[in-house]
This record gives C-alpha cells, sequence and structure tokens, in this order.
C-alpha cells in the first residue's frame, strides 16, 4: 500500500512555527525522517492557509523538494495556495483534496487538469458527510461522474471514504472499510485512499497507534491503495511492508467474524485482536477497550 | 394450528445488584430480558422506586413537591419514614447540605445523619453527594465508614474522583453508583476501570439523567444502548444495573416550577420513559408518581 507521510501539517505546532519564521530546518527534517522513513508521497498539510497563501504553499513545496526527491500531496482547501504549489511541484503531484461541494467543482477540480495533477476527491458534498455506505456510494458516483466529464479520468482519482475517529461514532469505522471493499466494482480503475490517523483522533495519544496499525490493516485487506498515515511509526510501516504476520493474521480472522481467544495470546497480539474487535464494532468502543 | 410467537433468545445478563444489610435488602438487575420485555425470558427482579429526601430542608425545591413532606422537611429521617409510608421502595438520600457552594456542613455531620437514617428505616439507602467532586470524596469515605456493613448504594464515582470514593465502598462492603455524562463510551470507561476493583454486583450505573424537554432522549437512548449492549451483545461491561435520578430533574423545570400540576406530569412522563429505556432504579420526589409508576411496573395500568 502507498503510504503519504502525514507529520508536516499545519496543526503541528513546530510546523506552524517553522512556516510562520520561514524557518527551513525543521520543515526539513520531517521531510527527510519520512523519506527515510518509506514514505512513496509527503503529505503537505496548510489547512485553510488564510495568511499569504500562495506565498507559503510556495514556500513549503521548494523547501521540501531540495531535500527529499518524493511527489507531493498538497493538502488544502485554499485553491490559491493550491495552485501556488502545484506550479511548483516537480513529480506529478496529488491534489489533496476536491470533494462534490460546488465550490470544489469550481476551483478545485480545474486545478488538476492544469496542473496534470491526480486528485483525491473525498465523498463530502454540499450537504456534508454521507452518513452510510449507500448514500457514500451515491455522492461518489455523482461526483465522479463530474470529474470525469471534466476531464479526470479514473485512474487519476483517488476516492477518499472520509475516515470518522472510532471515538465519536463507532459504526461509520466500519461504512468506510465496507465502502472501500466496492469501490472496485462501483468506479473501476480509480484508487482510494484516506486519512488514517483520523479514525484515532479524539483517543488519549499514547493508544492512538495501535488503533491506526489495524485499521489500516482492515483497510489493505479490503483493497484500499494509499494512505495518510504516520510514517514515523515503525511498528505501521512494517505491518505495510508484510512484517508482523500473526498480528495481520489474528486481526484478519477477527473480520472473518471467527472468536479468537485473545487470552491466550501474549499482550501485543492481544491488543490487536481488542482493537480489531472495537473497530469491526463486535465490541462496544472506550478509551479502555485494551484494558478488558 | 397454534400460532407461537417467535422469541429473541440473548445471551446476557444484568448482574444481580443487592443494596441493604440482609433483613431488609432490596435485589435489582438480574434479568436476561430488553426492559419490560417478560415474555422473552426472566426479569429476575423488577424496577423499584425510591422518593428523595435531602438534608438541607428541600431548599430551592418547588412547591407541589414539597407539600406531602412539608412538616418533615427539616428532619430527613421522619422524611424519609413519611417516604416508605406513602410508598417507596427505598429512600435515596442527596446530600445537598454539604456543597461548598451552599451550606457546606462538614464529612462529620453528613456521616452522622446517614447512620441515623439507616438505623431508623425500615429500608435500604441510596446516598449521593453533593455533585462537588472533591468535596463528595471527603463526605462519602465518612459515610461508608460510619455506616460500615450497611451495604449503602453510594455515589457518584465520576471520572475525576472514582478512584477515592472506590476504596471507600469496597473497603467498608457498599455498592457504587457510576455517573457519566451521557456518553455511553465514558460510560463503559468508568465501568471498566471500577471492575478491576469491584464485581458487577456491587455497581450500578448512572448514565445521568435529563427531564421532558431538557434532553430526555439522549438519557432514553444511552439507557436504551446499556441494555442492548449487556444483554444482546453481552458485553459485561455493561451488565449491571441502571439508576434514573430524574425527579431533581423535572422539578427544576420552569414548567414544574410555574405550575404544580404539571411538575407531577413532567416527571410521571419523564419517569415512564426512562423505565421503557430500561432503568432498573427511578428516584423520584412525588409521591403521586411514585404509586404511578410502581403501578406501571406491576402491569397494573
Amino acid at each position: 500500500m502507498i503510504l503519504i507521510g502525514e507529520n508536516i501539517h499545519i496543526i503541528s505546532k513546530a510546523v506552524s512555527e517553522a512556516v510562520r519564521n520561514r524557518d527551513v530546518a525543521p520543515i526539513q527534517a520531517l521531510a527527510r525522517a519520512q523519506a527515510q522513513a518509506g514514505a512513496d508521497y509527503l503529505d503537505l498539510n496548510l489547512g485553510p492557509a488564510r495568511r499569504e497563501p500562495q506565498e507559503v504553499a510556495s514556500w513549503l513545496v521548494e523547501t521540501v523538494q531540495e531535500v527529499a526527491d518524493l511527489p507531493i500531496s498538497l493538502d488544502t482547501m485554499n485553491p490559491l495556495a493550491m495552485e501556488a504549489g502545484l506550479k511548483l511541484c516537480r513529480k506529478r503531484a496529488l491534489l489533496n483534496s476536491a470533494s462534490g461541494k460546488s465550490e470544489s467543482r469550481e476551483n478545485m477540480m480545474p486545478l488538476a487538469i492544469k496542473y496534470n495533477a491526480q486528485a483525491v476527491i473525498s465523498v463530502i458534498t454540499d450537504q456534508g458527510c454521507p452518513p452510510d455506505v449507500d448514500s457514500r456510494v451515491e455522492s461518489i458516483m455523482e461526483t465522479v461522474a463530474y470529474a470525469n466529464g471534466m476531464g479526470i479520468d479514473n485512474e487519476d482519482i483517488w476516492v477518499d471514504p472520509i475516515i470518522l475517529p472510532v471515538s465519536a461514532d463507532q459504526k461509520q469505522v466500519r461504512e468506510a472499510l465496507e465502502f472501500i471493499r466496492i469501490l472496485p466494482d462501483l468506479l473501476p480503475g480509480v484508487k482510494s485512499v484516506v486519512g488514517l490517523s483520523n479514525v484515532s483522533n479524539g483517543t488519549p495519544a499514547h493508544l492512538r497507534a495501535v488503533l491506526n496499525r489495524t485499521y489500516m490493516v482492515m483497510l489493505e485487506r479490503n483493497g484500499l491503495y494509499a494512505a495518510i498515515a504516520d510514517v514515523l511509526d515503525e511498528e505501521l510501516v512494517e505491518l505495510n511492508s508484510g512484517g508482523l504476520k500473526d498480528a495481520r493474521v489474528l486481526i484478519h480472522r477477527v473480520m472473518d467474524g471467527e472468536l479468537v481467544d485473545a487470552e491466550a495470546l501474549p499482550e501485543k497480539e492481544q491488543n490487536y485482536v481488542k482493537t480489531a474487535r472495537v473497530l469491526m464494532g463486535d465490541t462496544l468502543y472506550s478509551h479502555a477497550w485494551l484494558e478488558t | 394450528m397454534e400460532y407461537k410467537a417467535p422469541l429473541e433468545i440473548y445471551t446476557g445478563r444484568i448482574r444481580e445488584v443487592t443494596i441493604g444489610r440482609s433483613g431488609k435488602a432490596i435485589r435489582v438487575g438480574g434479568g436476561n430480558i430488553l426492559p419490560l420485555h417478560h415474555f422473552e425470558g426472566n426479569a429476575a427482579n423488577r424496577p423499584v422506586v425510591a422518593l428523595e429526601v435531602d438534608d438541607n430542608g428541600a431548599a430551592g425545591w418547588a412547591g407541589p413537591a414539597v407539600e406531602p413532606f412539608r412538616d418533615v422537611v427539616h428532619d430527613p429521617v421522619k422524611w424519609a419514614s413519611r417516604c416508605l409510608e406513602l410508598g417507596a421502595d427505598l429512600v435515596c438520600l442527596h446530600l445537598e447540605g454539604t456543597d461548598p457552594q451552599g451550606a457546606n456542613r462538614t464529612a462529620a455531620e453528613a456521616a452522622a445523619l446517614v447512620k441515623k437514617m439507616v438505623q431508623e428505616l425500615d429500608s435500604p439507602l441510596i446516598v449521593y453527594g453533593c455533585g462537588d467532586d472533591k468535596k463528595d470524596v471527603e463526605v462519602l469515605a465518612a459515610v461508608a465508614e460510619s455506616c460500615k456493613g450497611e451495604n449503602l448504594l453510594m455515589g457518584p464515582a465520576v471520572k475525576e474522583n472514582y478512584g477515592a470514593i472506590l476504596r471507600a465502598v469496597a473497603d467498608n462492603g457498599h455498592c457504587i453508583i457510576a455517573q457519566t455524562p451521557i456518553d455511553i463510551n465514558l460510560e463503559k470507561e468508568l465501568n471498566v476501570k471500577l471492575l478491576k476493583h469491584l464485581p458487577q454486583e456491587r455497581i450500578v450505573i448512572d448514565p445521568l439523567s435529563s427531564a421532558l424537554g431538557y434532553g430526555m432522549e439522549y438519557s432514553f437512548t444511552i439507557m436504551e444502548r446499556t441494555r442492548q449492549v449487556g444483554v444482546v451483545y453481552g458485553d459485561t461491561a455493561m451488565q449491571m444495573p441502571v439508576i434514573a435520578d430524574l425527579g431533581r430533574e423535572c422539578w427544576k423545570t420552569n414548567q414544574a416550577k410555574s405550575d404544580g400540576e404539571q411538575g407531577i406530569l413532567w416527571e410521571s412522563i419523564t419517569a415512564m420513559s426512562l423505565l421503557l429505556a430500561g432503568a432498573d432504579i427511578l428516584v423520584l420526589r412525588h409521591p403521586d408518581n411514585c404509586r404511578l409508576l410502581k403501578e406501571a411496573i406491576e402491569d397494573k395500568l
């Protein structure tokens, strides 16, 4: 599975300070670290980029490209920042992201054509995030048809089902999983991508990694193509490159509805089983899900 | 051919919690059915109704809720006895008077009162602190100790103070009320923490009750889901009885304060609803509603 490094993110205090002061060192350190860890793309998340959108986007893209020879996933909802950044990308970039919202159709999608970028297209519409598989299908079919009409081919579209936190809406975790499974039948040729860490948003920080890792294995089994993820998490990268076979098999067994005897397992495997059960919706989530 | 209605059989069972010392104990929970689905299995114990007493002379109570107790509100022990005379299964004492923002009575005073009440009363006792999580630790620890072995149902234990309250309850042979703010995930988390030190048979869940028109549907949903998760899905961290401390919520609404008749209705509708949602213990203020709910529970309506 393709891993898109998420760590250059404006929500991070270190990143936002570096951007404000145009301090290249912290940004380049993050870029190098993620490249070394095995990232396939680097996500540059500028958020809404309200102040100096063009300057910030240009500076960030150049700064990262000086030290990392990886394609960029440019992540902002500001079309001005998006355009300024895409203009400078040396490798074929990923526009992250467009959606079914009318302003996105009008202002974001044309940029993918203009700069020959691939495009992340999410299931979000003017009505918000669709609540279940069927409505996600309905919205993405319509939005992708629109993008096709504009000249963006399925092969250049990375569909994002929108991952919601398990701590906020446990049911949605499984809806997204199911959506990924049926996507190739719906829209042959499209790729899929998720913002993986969102599944653990709201969960205490020291417990987030096991949720992210487990969900990645589950999504990958259902055919996910790419994840924007914490590539500095070594265990996550190891899982993605086929490691930790025992844990992967256990997660798959839980997905298949098998009754796995967690008690008999070493703690690490036990935690993967408990986490898979929570993500499948077999047990009710609480922050203490590993303690039962 | 005779028609036989299909029945759901569930794997989970709500644990039975015993409140009060032997001879005058009450048991709650214990069923393997959804609320009031007596046709599906074994209820073990029907829900019970408590009337509320406070240690602060009913300060702030709406008039119509005070009326049946007007002559005894300054003597909580007599007030509690009156509740039993009027049909309550048990009494729920709220230690409002210990609130640091109010009368700020000491832990020792509260402990002495509870001890006296539990000795004179022919029913088990539920004791709630004032809700200040620091003061409650002090007060509930003193109460737990002075009433050692009386098997009170006491709380609230909340995220911020459950450790200290748990120790006092566990060491002195009582049951604990686990309270969370209308959130099923936080509810389960607190249960998991408490279950490391206490068996399910000594825990009652308080998911917080809201009055009709003030978020009752949220409380309803959480209670309903709690029971489903425990009984239908067999989640052992969710198999404890539920307490709905709803009287106080109903009687502080503007509707209840402005019109006594309306207050009684407000409380009865909220109580009926939360009974259907799965509450095992209903805490009310008005004796008319106590009678009404008991009739409903005994299928006499």
